[in-house]
């Protein structure tokens, strides 16, 4: 489950298209970045349909942020990339 | 479906005169109509009487279509996170759980304040209301659902709700973060000026928070 080395990425889906503040506003507060970060990573992933938003350096740290996000509504999904 | 008829219009450009928002002494003074504010507040109660008290697992699905997670109200609210489903069927029904009965407490405290007319938020309170007014849009709508603002305008009932509960909260979160209010404001801009070369008009979803919208 957790490979050694291997990163962790938080994705979004496209499924709360209908409010950008929203979607916004929950990164800012779990990642704690700025307000147009946070609009450039929510803008990436209306573009793709879903993209990373979060990057994290085991399972435990990303299902934290997983928590966090779904807490304030949102749908995360976790990859783990092939280990480094 | 149990919410009351709505008396407010969908929110529009007159949506000011329902719900208002503003900065003061640090803290978020959210102020409601009456009925406004009575219904969001019934909308809460209903999402904690169901996390307090969670369904039983629906009947297995006759049709095909009806395998979607999202057809559990658990599963819609709190979905896998992990793509694995032999990890996600481990770890997903503990995950769950513990999301339950934080949104369960969160919804607790922001009942606790009594009427929604007017209600003064700390900053250290703002997840609880973005995350209660969320799960009550998600009780009552999938997430991918885009003819939410379409059956609204019909007059449904739990889609004047959904528009009401993201109206709100887009109100609160662009009162917390002025800065994000300034951005989507300038995507707004920008966005208009794409349409004006185009001669395009904007989506019927395509909105950031009610206040950006033209």
């Amino acid at each position: 489950m957790n490979a050694p080395g291997a990163k962790w990425s938080v994705l979004l889906r496209d499924d709360a298209r209908n409010d950008i503040a929203t979607v916004a506003s929950a990164l800012m507060l779990t990642l704690h970045v700025s307000a147009d970060e946070a609009l450039r990573r929510t803008l990436a992933v209306r573009g793709l349909g879903s993209a990373e938003v979060a990057t994290a350096e085991d399972v435990g740290e990303a299902e934290a942020i997983a928590a966090r996000l779904q807490f304030l509504g949102l749908s995360p999904t976790l990859f783990q990339e092939a280990g480094r | 479906m149990s919410t009351p008829a709505m008396t407010p219009p969908v929110p529009a450009r007159m949506a000011g005169e329902h719900a208002v928002a503003a900065l003061r002494e640090g803290r978020v003074v959210l102020t409601m109509s009456e009925d406004t504010a009575e219904v969001l507040r019934h909308l809460v109660v209903e999402l904690a009487t169901e996390l307090a008290a969670p369904r039983p697992p629906s009947a297995p699905a006759r049709r095909w279509w009806q395998h979607r997670d999202d057809q559990d109200l658990e599963y819609r609210l709190f979905p896998a996170v992990h793509p694995d489903p032999v990890v996600e069927a481990r770890f997903g029904d503990e995950r769950r759980a513990a999301l339950r009965a934080e949104v369960l407490a969160a919804a607790r405290r922001v009942l606790a304040v009594g009427s929604f007319s007017e209600v003064r938020i700390d900053p250290a309170e703002v997840p609880d209301w973005i995350a209660v007014l969320g799960h009550a849009q998600l009780r009552l709508a999938r997430r991918d659902d885009l003819r939410v603002a379409a059956r609204a305008r019909r007059g449904r009932p739990d889609a004047v709700a959904v528009t009401w509960l993201v109206f709100v909260r887009g109100l609160l979160v662009t009162t917390v973060f002025p800065g994000l209010a300034g951005e989507l404001r300038k995507l707004g801009a920008e966005a208009t000026v794409r349409r004006s070369a185009t001669g395009r008009r904007s989506a019927a979803h395509d909105l950031g928070s009610p206040r950006q919208r033209p």
